[in-house]
């Protein structure tokens, strides 16, 4: 069968190319002649935001970063679910297990049967120290959301299901071994990561509030203030961090709560750490506000608070982001470094930096050196948040480099 | 010794980038002859500069030359093709250093600013020739000297940043002429500085290219620039050669369309207030958008439909000058001249 | 100094509609740890100019000359030290002090004098959408959207930008393109007085002849006043009546354009012209005198005639005595000693 169909198109639009271009018209102004010539202009009008993801998604090790940022932050939010069992629970039989591995299928090749072996103890005879030994024998099944421990959800209401944990509640599952009273390795680094990670997010907006506010001020009024503040902060950063944090740690009454401590060491941490916010947003105010588009706007008539809110604010909220991003991992580090050095964060609190602190000595990391796996989560989420912080730096001012 | 200095044929650079290949150097053809001033005029976007950076090799990734030769005629006869040479290698840095220099628009982001400038000069001799220190030193303060920088020993210990605009720029010219090169390209030199400054310096570069017998290839916007010191004018659009003429032609009985848009396009001190200048329509094509047919046909005044818009006019020898249109190539000329369906 | 008032020899009307008196624009330098004072920089240091209605004032010298901060000045973009910027409104028989104007005045006159920027780049927020940018000074005094987007397409028309493109963003267009905008946002309140500054000294030069042949139909089709602020002298040429220049901080001289071009009265303005690059190889060599030596620090001007360092001509009393800017004939105004000894060589006819 045959069609004419092709053959037909082609005649019907004979001059296409011809009618297209711009043809002589009775033209007396510039405007006209200009307008008319644009016409077969083709411009791009990706929005900004689009053209940031496009340089964000450029920076490879940022993107990796989200990922690996957005699942520690994922883990830290659903702690209690993701952690096998209570990170509080104690267990006298295994004191210092080491890492239990897991076993897919049977061992009388039955087939796929998730499980883990129990340890058997044998007892050295000259240090009496226990060493612990898997026992093929003993198998714990395991499985995916199983019944364990209770706990409260987001203090909303009370469950016990966990991600993963033995059928049998209660029987023995150590992933990363347990600690010096038996505690579970891994649930109380998960349960760290909501402290840990959630104090490095209330100390940047703790920071970032007060540098925006003295570094707005700071360069956008310029003269005095500029210089009363910018002493201020040179004082504050000359002053050795360590020294300062220990004196005002031991200031925190023993008797606080361990939330209130946790409160406070935020707000320490916070009383540094505005003081880069600041000085960035001072810079970028600096620059901003000499710019024809914010001068232009002002012979515009319109008023200083609009300026601020619209035309200087939007111009460095991508640059803030990019900043506060790369000061979260500052407080992370700042807060390992204050708890493992016993000033911070106290037990019964868990994080990162208090389960370091078991770490302490070379005994128990060479007898135990599952106790220094927190340390690992603190140096993934710290590499993984700058590289984050670099691409969102790079993507904060997609104009540059076009 | 050959009259021609270097001859660049079909040279194409390209920058193959993610978002498509820019092709800011594509097919151009020039000849620089020695003892002249040759003029690279165009508009940003027709890669005057790039022409630069290829004839040097200091291309900045990802732009390559894909194609084409550019033969350099020593003293002695001998010749090399330039594009066949590896950026990195001895020969093209004796070329760059040696018999090719460059002198950029802002001197400041070119010179070291924790060097002396004389120090900076002499170190240019020190390494490409066999002078003693004293000796590189002496014939630095001469340079000095004869670009006219007042005081030239007290200067010879001078920084970059203590000098004005315009002595920077004098600086710039000396070290360029360090090693008694044949050839010095210069980009935009005077289109930071003032007007006093710039007829100063322009001056200076004349004096310097009549005294030294050297070649200066420059490259502008402006074409009053173009009217003071060049000898040969080569008209660039969208990286190619669109017209090459000695000035006195070029500007007396301008060929190619554009040619006669970019003078017309410019006011001049004999203009009455207020006359219009020959606007040329639109603007220069985004760089992945190029037209087909002849690079210039969508702003061209003097297009012909069916012609202009489909084939590409070759750039067409006339007598003594060349020009890439229609209307100067002997086979489409009597179509072009019968054609009055212009597309203005 | 006498408020010798001038009249213009080719204006459109007589009425003169911004009078500069005396102005002083003065930034303190600071340094030191305590910010304490340590010089001052006399950017515009006692102007004198007038700009009569609907003709173009072009005001020319070289960088660093002060032309720039006087343009602001008039604007109000700084606080001028002291002098007086004499504003009429078209039709209104009272003057106006800018330098003293309330905010609230000042806000007034915002929709009467506009500035047109030089840099189509800097001048545009980025994240704002072209009817955002144009639509800025309406949406300030709170103009209904609708009405704004009226306004904004026909002056979009005019300007030669195509009304559909106004939800686009700035840098979805050339730099041409960004300068209309720019121009479309000052005229989009209907001004009177249009400040140029460097206006068209980023563009390429085809978009450079559009953008001058634009501003002249607006000039005709709007009634406009230019103040064209530049550092070319054959672009102040082409669009001027007046021609004002400007030497470290003061005017040195005044005249109807086609006269300072013709025979320039300071020797300033003639090194000035005789640096302009010919416009065809026919006219090189024609003799001209080489201007030497460097604008000076405007924080340490030389005393006397601030151009004397640098003039073939200066005699004692130029080292001495700051020569005041006074009346000469035809309407012209210099600032020299010897105004009228000089023989000064201006473009052959």
């Amino acid at each position: 069968m045959t069609t004419e169909l092709p053959s037909a198109v082609p005649e019907t639009h004979p001059r296409t190319k011809g009618d297209t271009l711009p043809t002589v018209a009775a033209r007396n102004s510039v405007a006209d002649d200009i307008a008319e010539s644009d016409a077969g202009t083709v411009v791009d009008v990706a929005s900004q935001w689009q053209l940031m993801r496009w340089k964000f998604s450029r920076h490879k090790a940022a993107v990796v970063s989200l990922w690996i940022v957005a699942f520690i932050y994922f883990v830290g939010a659903f702690a209690e679910i993701i952690a096998p069992q209570d990170p509080n629970r104690t267990s006298g039989r295994h004191q210092y297990a080491p890492p239990m591995a897991i076993h897919f299928f049977a061992e009388d090749g039955s087939g796929f049967a998730p499980h883990v072996h129990d340890y058997s103890f044998e007892t050295d005879p000259r240090t009496y120290r226990k060493t612990f030994v898997e026992d093929p024998e003993k198998v714990i099944p395991i499985a995916l959301f199983v019944q364990g421990d209770t706990y409260h959800f987001w203090g909303l209401f009370e469950w016990n299901i966990h991600l993963i944990g033995p059928v049998e509640p209660r029987q023995p599952f150590y992933l990363l071994g347990t600690d010096r009273l038996g505690r579970d390795n891994i649930s109380r680094i998960v349960h760290g990561t909501r402290v840990s990670m959630s104090i490095g997010l209330v100390g940047v907006a703790v920071s970032l509030v007060i540098g925006l506010i003295l570094g707005g001020l700071s360069g956008y009024y310029g003269g005095r203030v500029d210089h009363a503040i910018q002493r201020t902060i040179e004082f504050l950063r000359s002053m050795p961090t360590i020294p300062l944090w220990m004196g005002l740690a031991a200031a925190i009454p023993l008797t606080w709560d361990p939330l209130a401590v946790y409160f406070m060491i935020t707000v320490l941490l916070s009383l540094i750490g505005w003081t880069s916010l600041a000085r960035e947003t001072r810079g970028k105010v600096m620059s901003l506000k000499n710019e024809d588009f914010v001068t232009a706007a002002r012979l515009d008539g319109v008023s200083e608070f609009r300026i601020i809110t619209r035309q200087l604010l939007p111009a460095f909220m991508s640059h803030i982001i990019a900043v506060t991003t790369l000061a979260i991992p500052e407080m992370i580090l700042a807060e390992t470094a204050l708890s493992f050095l016993g000033i911070g964060l106290r037990a019964p609190v868990v994080s990162w930096g208090v389960l370091l602190q078991e770490a302490q000595n070379v005994n128990t990391v060479a007898t135990a050196p599952w106790l220094i796996l927190p340390g690992v989560a603190v140096v993934i989420a710290v590499l993984a948040l700058n590289f984050l912080g670099d691409g969102l730096r790079d993507a904060a001012d997609p104009y540059s480099h076009n | 010794m050959s009259d021609i200095l270097l001859e660049i044929r079909n040279l194409s650079t390209y920058f193959e980038t993610r978002s498509g290949v820019v092709k800011a150097v594509d097919g151009l053809d020039l000849t620089l002859r020695r003892n002249h001033t040759m003029c690279v005029v165009g508009e940003s976007g027709s890669g005057k500069s790039m022409t630069a950076s290829s004839i040097l090799q200091i291309l900045k990734r990802p732009g390559r030359i894909v194609s084409g030769e550019m033969i350099y005629h020593f003293r002695d006869g001998r010749t090399v093709d330039i594009a066949r040479l590896d950026p990195n290698s001895k020969q093209m840095r004796a070329i760059r250093g040696k018999y090719i220099s460059m002198i950029f628009q802002e001197p400041m982001t070119s010179m070291s600013p924790v060097h002396t400038i004389g120090s900076q000069i002499s170190e240019m001799m020190l390494v490409h020739e066999d002078v003693s220190k004293a000796e590189a030193k002496a014939r630095t303060i001469e340079l000095l000297t004869r670009v006219r920088i007042p005081d030239a020993a007290a200067r010879f210990s001078s920084y970059p940043f203590q000098l004005s605009g315009g002595m920077r720029q004098r600086a710039m010219i000396a070290m360029a002429l360090a090693c008694r090169p044949d050839l010095v390209i210069a980009d935009e030199p005077t289109t930071a500085l003032d007007v006093t400054t710039q007829a100063n310096v322009l001056n200076l570069m004349r004096e310097i290219q009549r005294e030294s017998g050297i070649s200066i290839m420059l490259i502008t916007h402006d074409l009053g620039v173009v009217a003071e010191v060049a000898d040969d004018v080569t008209v660039m659009y969208l990286g190619r050669t669109m017209e090459q003429a000695n000035v006195f032609d070029l500007f007396n009985a301008p060929k190619h369309p554009y040619t006669r848009a970019l003078l017309g396009s410019v006011p001049r001190l004999d203009l009455q207030r207020g006359e219009r200048l020959t606007q040329i329509r639109g603007m220069v094509p985004n760089p992945f958008a190029r037209p087909t047919g002849c690079p210039f046909v969508t702003r061209c005044p003097e297009r012909r439909f069916g012609l202009c818009d489909r084939q590409e006019p070759d750039l067409y020898r006339l007598d003594g000058s060349t020009s890439r249109c229609f209307q100067h190539d002997p086979v489409h000329a009597a179509a072009w001249a019968q054609n009055d369906e212009v597309l203005a | 100094m006498t408020d010798v008032m001038q009249p213009p020899a080719t204006a459109k009307t007589a009425e003169s509609c911004l009078e500069v008196r005396n102005l002083k624009m003065h930034f303190g330098q600071s340094g030191g740890f305590f910010r304490q004072k340590t010089g001052v920089v006399k950017a515009v240091d006692g102007v004198d100019l007038t700009v009569a209605d609907g003709e173009t004032v072009g005001l020319v010298g070289e960088s660093g000359c002060g032309k720039s901060t006087l343009g602001r000045a008039i604007l109000r973009v700084y606080e001028p030290t002291s002098g007086e910027i004499r504003y009429r409104r078209r039709g209104a028989g009272d003057w106006i002090d800018l330098a003293r104007a309330s905010p609230k005045t000042m806000t007034d006159l915002r929709n009467d004098i506009r500035m047109i920027f030089q840099d189509p780049f800097t001048s545009l927020n980025a994240r704002q959408t072209v009817l955002e940018a144009i639509g800025q000074p309406l949406f300030a005094r709170g103009v209904a959207r609708s009405e704004v987007r009226d306004r904004v397409a026909m002056i979009m028309g005019k300007v030669g930008l195509r009304p559909e493109f106004m939800p686009r963003y700035p840098h979805a267009f050339s730099g041409g393109e960004r300068q209309r905008i720019v121009i479309a946002r000052a005229l989009v309140v209907e001004p009177h007085l249009v400040v140029a500054d460097e206006a068209v000294s980023a563009l390429d030069v085809s978009v450079r002849a559009q953008t001058l042949n634009l501003l002249q139909d607006l000039q005709d089709d709007f009634n406009l006043t230019y103040l064209f602020i530049s550092h070319d002298l054959s672009v102040v040429k082409h669009v001027s009546d007046h021609v004002a220049v400007m030497y470290v901080g003061r005017i040195v001289e005044f005249a109807p354009s086609a006269e300072i071009f013709a025979r320039p009265l300071h020797p300033y303005t003639a090194s000035l012209i005789a640096a302009i690059p010919v416009s065809s190889p026919n006219l090189r060599g024609r003799p001209r005198a080489e201007l030497t030596g460097e604008i000076p620090d405007p924080s340490k001007p030389p005393p006397g005639c601030q151009f004397h360092p640098r003039c073939a001509f200066a005699t004692e009393a130029c080292r001495k005595d700051v020569p005041p800017l006074r009346p000469m004939a035809g309407g012209r105004q210099v600032a020299c000693h010897h105004a009228e000894e000089l023989e000064l060589a201006g473009i052959p006819a």
